[in-house]
């Protein structure tokens, strides 16, 4: 960067930062002759009063929030947390061998209405947003009855995001209801017993959220058993 | 840079939490007693959309929609902070999908205040900061949302206050590109 640049990039940091008052005589004198100045300050100030107003807002809520003392609050949110970590061991217990074996039944059943209606189209999966690489297993596994030792993939999560991973067996081009789990990891490791559980062919694909559950990238693989 | 996370703290109590300390998930019940009375006030802010039924309800979900994400919680921002964009991103769900069955459009809706208009960029902005360095962040997050002066932040992160300033100038002109997806970007 130039001189030029450098002093006014000083310049336009120490206005930002409230030290230097952009409607002193002195500021719009040197504003009038910087067109490039004026242009900065007029893109980044409104950013800079946005954000004040909306810090102070969120800072002023927080303030009141801290000054209520209301025992009922505590009991809400204390049940609350009670139902989640019930619910997070109810979905550790689950055996992930019976949701994998009702999948397959699923398919089963689709595959004979299939043959009585007509034709079943295949779900689609749509990938949008970012995608998420190095996705494997992929393709034919060699190992047979030791395919699927692991799911990895390679996404970085921004902070407080969470990748879910949906596995679908697929029988005769059909593809079934889904298994789904969450977790925080660019990966899976299944049991033997899952693993064993899980069809020749599968579509798997895996979505990563964001904080406020948005999704954020997904991928998607085929792979089969020979 | 000092590597530690703004709100240790608070980091250390979540860890704790998750962990299965007892004492520890009783301080966070109490700490995050907030959100029913962040999203009463945001619910006040906005002309008491929602009765009071369905703000524990929406208490309940926040929760639920909060406690599977504390494993990714960094201490970058205090649990409260951290709790508030939930409770916002919330409450603004409800909001649109009310107006939806109503078949008000949100952003045409004439009863949106000018109080109300601010806080549908509060999402924005969050998104915009996340996709700062991570310098670039703190500085930002501690100047705005934690108060500090410059001469705190750059004690903070031993930093001299000159150069938290111009990292604060450098943060503030890229998220503004961030948010405006203006071309030509930054100067070199």
């Amino acid at each position: 960067m130039s001189d030029h640049g450098r002093e006014h990039e000083d310049w336009l940091a120490r206005v930002l930062a409230g030290e230097v008052d952009p409607g002193s005589p002195a500021a719009g004198e040197r504003l009038a002759a910087c067109p490039d100045c004026r242009r900065e300050l007029a893109r980044l100030g409104p950013l800079a009063a946005d954000l004040r107003e909306l810090s102070g807002r969120e800072r002023t809520d927080l303030a009141r929030a801290r000054e209520q003392t209301d025992g009922a609050d505590e009991d809400l949110v204390r049940g609350s947390l009670e139902r989640a970590l019930a619910a997070e061991r109810r979905r550790r217990r689950r055996p992930f061998v019976v949701a994998l074996a009702a999948a397959v039944v699923l398919v089963v059943l689709g595959l004979a209405i299939r043959n009585v209606l007509s034709t079943q189209r295949e779900p689609e999966i749509l990938l949008g947003g970012d995608e998420i690489t190095e996705l494997s297993p992929r393709g034919e596994q060699r190992l047979g009855a030791e395919a699927y030792p692991e799911f990895r993939w390679s996404y970085d999560l921004p902070p407080g995001g969470y990748f879910v991973l949906r596995i679908r067996p697929i029988v005769d081009g059909v593809a079934g209801e889904p298994v789904e789990l969450e977790m925080d990891e660019p990966k899976w490791i299944p049991t033997p017993e899952e693993r064993a559980a899980l069809a020749d062919r599968i579509r798997w694909e895996v979505e990563a959220y964001d904080a406020f559950d948005e999704r954020v990238a997904r991928g998607s693989q085929e792979a089969w058993r020979p | 840079m000092d590597p530690r996370a703004d709100h240790e703290e608070d980091r250390e109590l979540v860890r704790a939490v998750l962990g299965g300390d007892a004492r520890a998930t009783e301080t966070l019940v109490r700490r995050l007693a907030c959100v029913p009375r962040i999203l009463h006030l945001l619910n006040l802010r906005m002309g008491n959309v929602l009765g009071p039924e369905d703000l524990i309800d929406l208490t309940q979900d926040t929760l639920a929609t909060l406690w599977p994400r504390m494993r990714g919680y960094t201490g970058q921002a205090s649990l409260e902070s951290w709790a508030y964009g939930f409770c916002f991103n919330g409450l603004m769900n409800e909001v649109r999908k009310r107006r939806r069955r109503r078949g008000t459009d949100p952003l045409d809706d004439e009863s949106v205040s000018g109080a109300e208009r601010a806080p549908l960029e509060y999402d924005h902005l969050h998104r915009g900061l996340e996709r700062l360095d991570e310098r670039e962040v703190r500085v930002i997050r501690l100047k705005y949302f934690d108060g500090l002066t410059f001469d705190e932040i750059g004690a903070r992160l031993g930093i001299s206050p000159n150069t938290a300033k111009t990292c604060h100038y450098r943060g503030i002109r890229r998220l503004a590109t961030l948010l405006g997806g203006e071309a030509g970007g930054e100067s070199s």
